[in-house]
């Protein structure tokens, strides 16, 4: 299927419903995930909307399902990028799509940017080797 | 010194809601404290804290405010912290409200960080909120205070604590207040409803009712103050003498000049010469032209007015002299009475 990165400029309530859903369904599968959602955080609806409104929305989706998710703030930097670890090529469409916006030439972004913003918020170690798919 | 280490201690001691009013809870185990341009989108707290042992007019040296920031995704924060301008705060399930809560402190503390790390945060100095609440004419030792977290507009940043419904005492929000105890008042001052202002030290004489307050003390005050309603400010000298509120001072007894304030309001004061003396009485008078009565008097000379009117009884050198002071009104007087 084809990934999909879209900017949710206007969320809607079904939008963080599907982002919540996610985030739970990603908590309950890997409870030992370092990622996010990290220790004991999963991306409620509460939070969602919060966020929603503080920050970006950055989801990609492959066909019709969730791959993953950013909040982005408005300086162009991450906040908390949340991928499905058997789908990390989505976060690499997240920080294109990213990174794009902010300036940088797309398709600059590598698969050692994801890895570095995924270690950065302790999903995984440096040095991991990381496949995408 | 006495430190006072406060901490939300009840499921009702905090809260958040919107700013546009909706969304109030009181048993999450967080408190949203966001940022934000629209009100749907703006949280405000409420931190309630139980039994402040500080004692009315203490002086706050400092009021440590801290949070304990509950994860490293809602981390950011843009607010100003009040507090609720009353002498006892309810708790968050009596008055189900944070938004409205008011009237609040003129004093103030703002707290604007981002990425703040999982743990304890010092949001700032709350010395200037707690001191305006426990000058309050209305605070005592073990009232409640609430602070209302209010969020910017400017920004739009979340922001996450832990509440005590987390787990109780042990990640509820922590006030800690290091206070000097106010200068001991040798005696309260006037009867109810009298404020005395700008005293900072002892005030000798007697002491009025409850409902009096008593602020800053600058000076010594000697002598009494009293009369209901009337407000002292500023006495400048010692008086010599008996002065009492209301009522005579026995003849015989006036040989020094007597300096000082007597009474209220309407009576307009008077400088007599030397080796007077006089009555001052009721309410409401003036005391007008003693000296040329006195200078046409060869012996007593007594000028009597009056009830409503001035009484004023003069007499001469080496003749006795009955003072009385007005009950109302006020009058200065240089007096020298008679041996």
């Amino acid at each position: 299927m084809a990934l999909t990165v879209t900017r949710l400029t206007s969320p809607t309530a079904a939008d963080l419903d599907g982002l919540a859903a996610f985030g739970q369904a990603l908590a309950a599968a890997h409870p030992n995930w370092s990622c996010d959602p990290d220790a004991g955080v999963a991306p409620d609806r509460d939070m969602l909307d919060r966020l929603a409104a503080a920050m970006t929305l950055v989801v990609a989706r492959d066909g019709p399902d969730i791959a993953g998710f950013a909040a982005v703030r408005d300086d162009g930097t991450i906040k908390w990028l949340v991928v499905d670890p058997g789908r990390l090529a989505a976060a690499l469409g997240i920080l294109q799509a990213v990174r794009t916006r902010s300036g940088e030439a797309k398709g600059k972004v590598r698969a050692g940017a994801v890895r570095d913003a995924l270690v950065a918020q302790g999903c995984t170690a440096a040095g991991e080797r990381l496949t995408f798919r | 010194m006495p430190t006072a280490n406060l901490q939300v201690s009840a499921s009702a001691g905090d809260a958040h809601e919107k700013a546009d009013g909706t969304g109030f809870a009181s048993t999450f185990t967080e408190l949203f404290l966001d940022s934000n341009s629209a009100a749907a989108s703006r949280y405000n707290g409420g931190l309630r804290f139980a039994s402040v042992a500080i004692p009315f007019g203490a002086r706050i040296d400092s009021a440590t405010l801290e949070w304990y920031v509950k994860d490293n995704k809602t981390d950011s924060f843009d607010v100003d912290v009040y507090g609720q301008a009353v002498d006892n705060a309810s708790d968050f399930a009596t008055d189900a409200d944070v938004t409205s809560r008011t009237p609040l402190t003129t004093a103030t503390v703002g707290y604007s960080a981002v990425d703040v790390a999982v743990g304890w945060a010092t949001v700032g100095d709350a010395k200037a909120i707690v001191s305006e609440l426990v000058s309050r004419a209305g605070w005592a030792s073990g009232n409640a205070i609430v602070l209302i977290v209010k969020g910017r507009t400017g920004t739009n940043r979340a922001g996450n604590v832990r509440s005590y419904d987390y787990s109780g005492n042990t990640f509820g929000p922590k006030l800690t207040v290091v206070w000097t105890a106010a200068k001991t008042l040798s005696g309260s001052v006037g009867p109810a409803g009298a404020v005395v202002k700008r005293t900072r030290r002892s005030v000798a004489g007697s002491v009025g009712p409850a409902g009096t307050a008593v602020r800053l003390t600058r000076r010594v005050l000697t002598g009494a103050l009293t009369p209901v309603g009337a407000i002292v400010r500023k006495p400048q000298r010692t008086l010599a003498g008996t002065v009492t509120p209301v009522g005579d001072i026995p003849p015989r007894r006036l040989f020094r000049t007597l300096t000082g304030t007597v009474t209220p309001a309407g009576t307009k004061q008077v400088r007599l010469s030397r080796r007077l003396t006089a009555t001052l009485t009721p309410v409401g008078n003036l005391v007008l032209g003693a000296l040329g009565q006195i200078f046409g008097a060869r012996a007593c000379a007594t000028q009597t007015v009056s009830p409503t009117a001035l009484a004023i009884q003069v007499i001469e050198e080496r003749q006795m002299a009955t003072m009385t002071l007005a009950q109302t009104g006020r009058a200065r007087q240089t007096l020298e009475a008679c041996a």
